[in-house]
Order: structure tokens, then sequence, then C-alpha cells
């Protein structure tokens, strides 16, 4: 018993972090939600194509991501010709209704 | 002493800190496995949202399942005005420390009923285990009571803490000793901690206590698990006072009581660091070799008495 | 595979068995024969039990469009050779009927049930041909793997009764588990007949998770199926997606970059260690010994937190692709998966210490959930719960693929089959997986990560065999246009749930999620 305290906890000490009262910051790389650079993209729709679940949408002058369908593979990001569109650190994404899940972005046509 | 007025004051205390020891436990616990854990205070904001939520009867349920919650606080209330806490004083005049045995065991009874009143597979189980337990246990309890008892000749709790207490060191002997590891034991079994049973798992197949509580919610819920929270705060009390009781004031001073008072406490923190600490340093026994464990508590009982006679 | 053992194979046959073969034809290591449906079962008998090959998978393709009928595969394995036999037979499409294969090899059981539900073709000699993975309110004549039937029909449901095997006697009660428990697990349905604790019989009803993968596979492009496989088993997310894509690369005869093999077997090692340590993790915690539990669960979040660094996604998804992977270890990766798994390594022989020395631990892990080396044998278990028996089977040793053939390593093989043999070979697995992402790091040779491969020809077929940390997976593909015309996916666990049937007899209901946790079984993979 003592052996197991003193291998325990006396050494490592407490590992779990007071999350969300302190913050947490992902690694380089870690796949979060897809963001776009409004200024590159230029609307000529191949994340659309790639996108296996169809979360990405265009109407004119408007790019829409539904995260609620995303999968956050990533694909997006490598495709697009222009880097446009890049899969950010951000996976705080909750929110109370389900509208609140589709991101908006003004792009040129 | 037989003073109704400390003894509510002394029930109230008990009820108060209850899901406090259970909120230090779990802390405990949670820190010794290197996590964070929840707050000490959790029980409370968990039994506050209980009590705000509806509950939900299943339609096979009779009224065993509705008064069930009521009896068990109830009993759990009448026991706590019969232990003493920091004053050898108690509700004497409602009985001693057989019917405080058997207030527990009704508790039990209604508990294990109302498992198989909802008709569901997982609560007969659950009373099925529950009373293959305290089939043995309840005898070693009663015999441990017992070597107090001889000793100080009254089975009054708060006669016995009295007793204790006035005779000082001179009365301290095996006996006592060997009375106070049954009851340790006893207490493990009885509040379904480890090695009898994991109050934290979520697997319905391998649950004891938990299995009787899966049919309640809301209100009824919250009334339940106060009730088993009192209870292990009742089993340390009457662990102290009936056999190592040395701190408790014998007359209502403001010196004695709260000398009495900090011994208390620092009594309750210390049963419930041991508990911590054993439920965090082996797994739940088989369900077969708890017998063995449990006999092992009645010898230890019978043990208890054999030396009262013999030495 | 060559001629040789072909002919062997042949000769070791009865004469009018062989008289039943009506085409052979060799491909790499793969030999196939078609055969006429009257022996179809006695061959599989014959080569299973003679030359002690294992079942691999047994499936159905409608053909319907092309030859006007169904064909029907049984894939063997043979023993200790890299080298396979395929038995073809066909179904006529109007007298949906062949002779059942599980009088000869009890492990096709599953397998024709499945065939039964999602093709309609029935088995004639089958003990019990149950719906699998339908609901009970599925219409009858409905079979959802036909190319008739569109993938976003809907169907009307009619509730049907489900008949249990049923244990009658004095005492004896049914304890029904599920389909929803009390923790937060996935979807199974359990039906212990009990005799006060001690069990005497399970029967086990899974199919709640069936998303209908093969069915959606057959729609979606090659590179998007890649993450369709991905995420048919989450834990297994690269075992799933590497069997995919080494499928695909065997369609069109591609070679994968030297450097992307060695890659593939780093990430296949650490999904490995991580669900090995969720494992003895689980194990631990289902005896209530937590220190221990959460000692390996944390770990756990140690090597998920490296593969995050590595690849960001802590479950590997987004790291293989057609033709190789996305990108490669970087030396800053390299140093830090290095340092990771040292500290992994000592931790873990503490905690391993730790348990073994904990004789309350060890009391409730040995003789418990006994799984004997024929029952085993005969059900066709895979994985570190059959090593834990005496099979002695490991695809990373016996086929191997990616860069095992370059690495060396041991194959931990015990015989008691209780549930500490089981958490013997899974640490034992953990230090030799340590050792072969060592090896890898430091012989990785240099390269592109990937390279582009063509759309694979329609017509064509490949199969890929991986060990993932719970045992074999195939996936197997029929090209059609620039996507599968036929996706079979056969997860280990698909195999492994029949043991838990056999291992948890005799041992009382608490020790039921003990046995469960320590096979380690997939819901989400068995029911595709």
């Amino acid at each position: 018993m003592l052996e197991t305290i003193r291998k325990g906890v006396l050494k490592k000490g407490v590992v779990t972090d007071r999350y969300p009262y302190v913050p947490y910051m992902p690694y380089d790389g870690h796949l979060g939600m897809p963001m776009v650079d409004e200024a590159k993209c230029t609307s000529d729709k191949v994340c659309e194509q790639v996108c296996p679940t169809t979360a990405i949408r265009f109407a004119p002058g408007q790019l829409s991501i539904d995260l609620g369908l995303c999968i956050f593979c990533g694909e997006c990001a490598r495709r697009c010709p222009h880097q446009a569109i890049i899969m950010s650190k951000e996976f705080e994404l909750a929110s109370k209704r389900r509208e609140g899940l589709v991101r908006f972005y003004v792009v040129q046509q | 002493m037989n003073d109704p007025l400390l003894a509510i004051i002394q029930a109230a205390l008990i009820l108060g800190l209850a899901p406090l020891v259970t909120g230090i436990i779990r802390k405990v616990k949670a820190v010794l496995q290197s996590r964070q854990g929840p707050p000490i205070l959790q029980p409370y904001y968990d039994l506050q949202k209980l009590f705000r939520k509806s509950s939900v009867v299943s339609s096979d349920a009779s009224w065993v399942s509705i008064i069930t919650p009521y009896v068990c606080m109830a009993a759990m209330v009448v026991a706590a005005l019969l232990v003493p806490v920091f004053v050898t004083a108690s509700f004497g005049s409602l009985g001693d420390l057989i019917v405080v045995v058997y207030l527990f065991a009704t508790a039990r009874f209604f508990m294990a009923l109302a498992a198989l009143d909802a008709g569901s597979t997982f609560g007969g189980m659950g009373s099925s285990r529950e009373m293959m337990i305290s089939s043995i246990i309840e005898p070693a309890i009663l015999l441990a009571i017992f070597s107090a008892a001889l000793i100080t000749g009254t089975t009054d709790l708060a006669g016995i803490s009295q007793v204790l207490v006035v005779g000082g060191y001179d009365l301290v002997r095996p006996t006592l000793f060997l009375a106070f590891a049954a009851f340790f034991i006893a207490t493990l079994a009885e509040n379904a901690r480890i090695p009898f049973d994991n109050p934290a798992t979520h697997l319905e197949l391998t649950m004891i206590h938990e299995a009787m509580l899966l049919e309640y919610s809301g209100k009824k819920l919250a009334l339940m698990e106060m009730a088993s929270m009192t209870k292990l705060v009742l089993f340390i009390a009457i662990a102290w006072s009936a056999f190592f009781p040395f701190g408790m004031a014998t007359e209502v001073a403001i010196l004695p009581v709260a000398i009495g008072l900090i011994a208390f406490l620092v009594k309750l923190l210390l049963f419930a660091l041991a508990i911590a600490l054993i439920e965090s340093s082996m797994s739940k026994m088989r369900l077969f070799r708890l017998p063995n464990l449990l006999t092992g508590s009645f010898i230890l009982a019978f043990l208890a008495v054999m030396s009262f006679y013999i030495l | 595979m060559n001629e040789r053992l072909m002919g062997e194979i042949i000769a070791s046959m009865e004469e009018e068995l062989a008289n039943g073969i009506k085409k052979t034809g060799i491909k790499g290591n793969h030999v196939w024969m078609t055969v006429e449906q009257s022996v179809f079962p006695k061959i599989a008998g014959h080569i299973h039990n003679s030359w002690g090959a294992t079942l691999v998978s047994m499936h159905a393709v409608d053909n319907r469009f092309i030859s006007s009928d169904y064909k029907l595969c049984i894939i063997l394995a043979l023993k200790g050779e890299d080298d396979f036999v395929t038995l073809v037979t066909s179904v006529d499409s109007k007298d949906t009927v062949f002779p059942s294969v599980t009088p000869e090899i009890f492990s096709a059981d599953w397998y024709e049930r499945e065939i039964n539900d999602m093709f309609g073709l029935q088995a004639k000699g089958h003990p019990d041909l149950k719906p699998l993975v339908l609901y009970d309110d599925w219409p009858e004549g409905t079979y959802p793997l036909r190319k008739d039937f569109a993938a976003d029909s809907r169907v009307l449901r009619i509730p049907r009764p489900y008949n249990y095997r049923n244990v009658e006697g004095e005492g004896v009660f049914v304890i029904p588990v599920g389909p929803v428990h009390a923790g937060v697990i996935e979807p199974g349905h359990f039906r212990f007949s009990v005799a006060g604790e001690p069990i005497i019989d399970l029967e086990l009803r899974l199919g709640y998770v069936h998303k209908g993968i093969e069915k959606i596979s057959e729609r979606m492009p090659y590179s998007k199926g890649v993450l369709l496989a991905e995420r048919i088993s989450g834990d297994n997310s690269f075992a799933h997606s590497l069997a995919y894509c080494q499928a695909v690369e065997a369609l069109c005869n591609a070679k994968v970059p030297e450097r992307s093999r060695f890659v593939r077997c780093i990430f296949s090692e650490l999904e490995r260690i991580y669900n090995h340590l969720g494992d003895v993790g689980g194990i631990a915690l289902d005896t209530a010994f937590s220190i221990g539990a959460q000692h390996a669960y944390i770990l756990r979040e140690r090597v998920m937190d490296i593969n995050d660094l590595l690849t960001g996604s802590r479950f590997l998804r987004g790291v293989n692709c057609l033709g190789g992977v996305w990108k490669g270890i970087d030396e800053r990766g390299r140093s830090k998966l290095i340092e990771r798994l040292v500290m992994v390594k000592l931790d873990f022989q503490e905690f391993y210490d730790e348990v073994i020395g904990t004789p309350s631990v060890m009391d409730r892990l040995e003789t418990t959930g006994v799984l004997s080396y024929e029952a085993a044998k005969d059900l066709n278990i895979v994985g570190p719960g059959a090593r834990a028996s005496g099979i002695d089977r490991d695809v990373r040793r016996d086929h191997p693929y990616a860069a095992y053939r370059d690495l060396s390593f041991k194959v931990p093989i015990l015989t008691q089959g209780d549930v500490n043999a089981r958490f013997q070979v899974k640490s034992e697995e953990i230090f030799e997986s340590i050792s072969i992402i060592e090896q890898a790091l430091s012989n990785m040779p240099e390269g592109e990560p990937r390279i582009d491969i063509p759309t694979p020809e329609p017509g064509r077929t490949a199969m890929s065999l991986v060990e993932s940390p719970r045992g074999e997976l195939l996936h197997w593909i029929v090209s059609g246009e620039g996507k599968p015309f036929r996706h079979k996916i056969r997860d280990a666990s698909f195999h492994n749930w029949r043991a838990m049937e056999v291992a948890v007899l005799g041992n009382i209901v608490p020790d039921f999620p003990l046995v469960n946790k320590s096979f380690s079984l997939s819901y989400s993979g068995n029911d595709l």
C-alpha cells in the first residue's frame, strides 16, 4: 500500500490540469476547426468537391462550413490550390443551437 | 446522559457532515490516483441538483418503492438521535444500541424489498448479494457491541461512552481493540466499500449497493444517497464512541465541548483517510471469497467477547 | 505460392472433390479455384482440416449484372506459409440456396448468417439461420447488399419476434443485459442463463450499430474510401485505413516508397501500444484496482499525446493515403517520440510490477474466463486472445506487410487462456512494439513519403490482411468504375465475439465484465 503511494502520487504529483479554469493549447498541426482566409479564396470550389461529408457549401459570394457535418479530416486544407483554408487549432466549438455550428465566410466570386 | 436537546444538535451535526465525509474520501482517492478529483463539497451540489428533479417510478412498482426512501431516511435520522458525537449524551430513552442496529436492518430490508419491487434483474441480483453479506456481518456487529456492553455494563451508547471516558485508560483492554477491528471490517461491508463493493463502478453486473439504487430518480434518489452517506458517518461515530470515546465531553461546558468537537472531527478524518487508503490499495474481492473476510470479522468479534472473560 | 504447392493441394484431395474443380489460377501468393457448388463445403473442409488452414473470410458478391449469378468466396490461409487459397463458387440467382460450410468449418457460422441477411442466399444445413446484423423489424425479402437495393431507400419496419436459445431447469434465471447499459459504452445485448451466480449459458445479440459501411463504400471514390475506412472502428483507425490503402495499392500493382512503409509500421505500433495500454488499464479498473488503472490510463494519454504531436490527431486519423503517408516524421518529432517511448517503457514496467504484486488483483485475474486451445482453434479466434490460448499466429510475422519483413520482434504465446494470460500477452506486446518502433526509427530510409497512384481498372480483385491491436483484419476489394464494386471488411471482433460465449461458462456474473474487457472487443467493427 505504501509502496503504491510512494511511487504514485508522491513521485508524480497530480497530473491532470484544471481545464477549463486553465487554458489548453494543442500542438501545431492539430486538426481543429477549418478556417478560411477570405482574401485568398477565389471560389474555385475544389474544397467542396473533396469534402467527404458535404460540409462545405458555396453560395454566391459566401462560403459556409457546417461543423456539425465536418469530420476534421483535413482534405480541404490539403487540396486547396491557394492554401486559403487551413486547419486551425481551435477545438472549443460547442454551441447551444444547431445553427450556431455553421460558420460563414465572405469570399470573392 | 439522556438529553433530547443535545441529541438533536448532534443529529443535525451528523446529517450536515455526512456529504462532506463522502466528498473527502472521493478527493483523497482521486489524489492518490494522481487526478485533481471533484471538489470536496461536490456531494452537496449533487444532492441539491437531485432535489430539484422530478421522480420517475416504474409502472410495475407498488407502494413499497414509494415509501422506501422515506423509511430509510427516517431510520437514519432516528439512529442519529441515538448516537453520541462530541458529548456523552443521546436521546437514550428512545432506545439503546440494539435499536440502532435494527434501525439499520430495517433500512436495509426496505431497500432490498424495493429493489425486487421494480421487477428488474439487477435489483434482484443486488438484493441477494446484499442479503448474503449482511447475514454474516450482522452477528459480527452485535457481538462487537456486546463486548463493549460487557465492559461497561450498559447497552445504551451514551452510557457506554460515559463509562469509558470516566474510567479512562484503566478500562482499555484487548477486547476494545479486537472489537474495533471487527467493527472496522463491518463498516467497509455495510457501506459498500472496497473490497466488498466498488462505489464508483458503472458495471451493473458487479454492483451490490448501487444495483439497488438503479430504479430511483430525483428526490427519492437524493434521499437514498443521503441515507447512505449518513449511514457511513453513523458507523464511524458508533465505532469511536463505543470503543475509544476518549476526548468526548461528559458535561456541557465550553472547554470540554470544544475539545470533544475537535476530537470528533479529527477521529472522523482519520477514519475517512483510512477508508480511502484501503480502497486505493486493493481491488474488489471475488464475490465468493467475501464470506471468508466477513467470517474473519465475526471471529474477531467473538475473540473480543472471549477475551473479556479470559483476560 | 507456386504450381508445386497447388499441385500438392489438389493431389491431397479425394477423387470426387478434385473433379469438382473447374478452373484454377495463381496470382502472387494466392491460388484461386473455381469449384462446383456441391463440393464447395467439402473442399473447404478438407483444406481447413488437413492443411491446418485458418478461415479468413467468407462472403458473397452480387454478380447478377455481369454473370447472372452470385459468387460465393471463401478465403483460407495456409498454416505456416504466406499463402492463401480462395475457393469461388456460383449461386444461382433464382434458386438462392447453397450447401452450408458450417458442418465442415464451425467458424463459418456467423459468415453464413451475414450472407443470408445481406444477400438472401440461404445456407442449407446451417443449424440456425437467425438474422445477425439486421434488426427484428427489417422486412423479410429485402436484402441490403444486393445491387438492386438503393443505398438511401427507406423500408417499412414490421416487428417480428426473435428466438433466443432457451435454457430450462430448476432455479435457472435469465438475465437480459443491454442494449442500453448503465455506463457509456456501445450497445449490445447479452442473455445470461444463470443458476444463482455461475453462468450456464450466454447468448450474444449484436448488430445495433450496423451502419451499412460496405454499401456506402460502393459509391465512395477510392480517395474518400480511406476516410470511410478510418471510421469503421474508432480506436483501430490506422489499421483499417492501412488495410484499405494496401488493398487499393495492390489493385493497381503500385509499390509505395520505402520510407512510407517504415512510417506505416511506426504508426501501427503506436496504435497497438495505446490500445493495449487502454486494455490493461481497463482490466485493472474492472477489478476496482483504481490506482493501477489510472496509472495505465495516464500512460495511454501520454501515448495519444505523442500521436497528436506527430500527426495532429490523437487517434492517428488523416495519416494514411493512397500511395503512402501524407508526411513522414521530422527530426523534432523523432526525438520527442524516442523520449516519450523511454518514459513509457519505464513507467509501464512499474505499473506491471504493481499489478503483479497486488494479490487481490491477481486472485481476480487467474483462472477467470478460460478459453481452451481447442475452443480457440475451432472458433478461429485471432489476436492477443488467441495467442494467450496457445495459437501461434501473428499476421506481422506470418504474412508480412509494410516493413515488417525487415524488423525483428518476438510474438508472445501463452497457453493458460485465462484473463491473466491475456494480460501478460498484451503487456509483452507493448514492450515488443516499443522495440519495433525504435528499430524502425533507426533504420528509416530517406525518400518521399508518398507517390501518386493511378485509379485501378475495373474487374480486378485484391485483399490486404493487417494485424490490428485486436487481431487480424481483412479488406477485400473488387474494383468497379473509380470506386469499389464490392468491398468486404472483416474486423477481428467478428471472430472474437464468439469467444465470449465459451469463455464465461462456469464463471460468476460479476466476472463477465472482466472477461469482456480482457478480449477487447469492438461492437462497431463487428456490426459494420
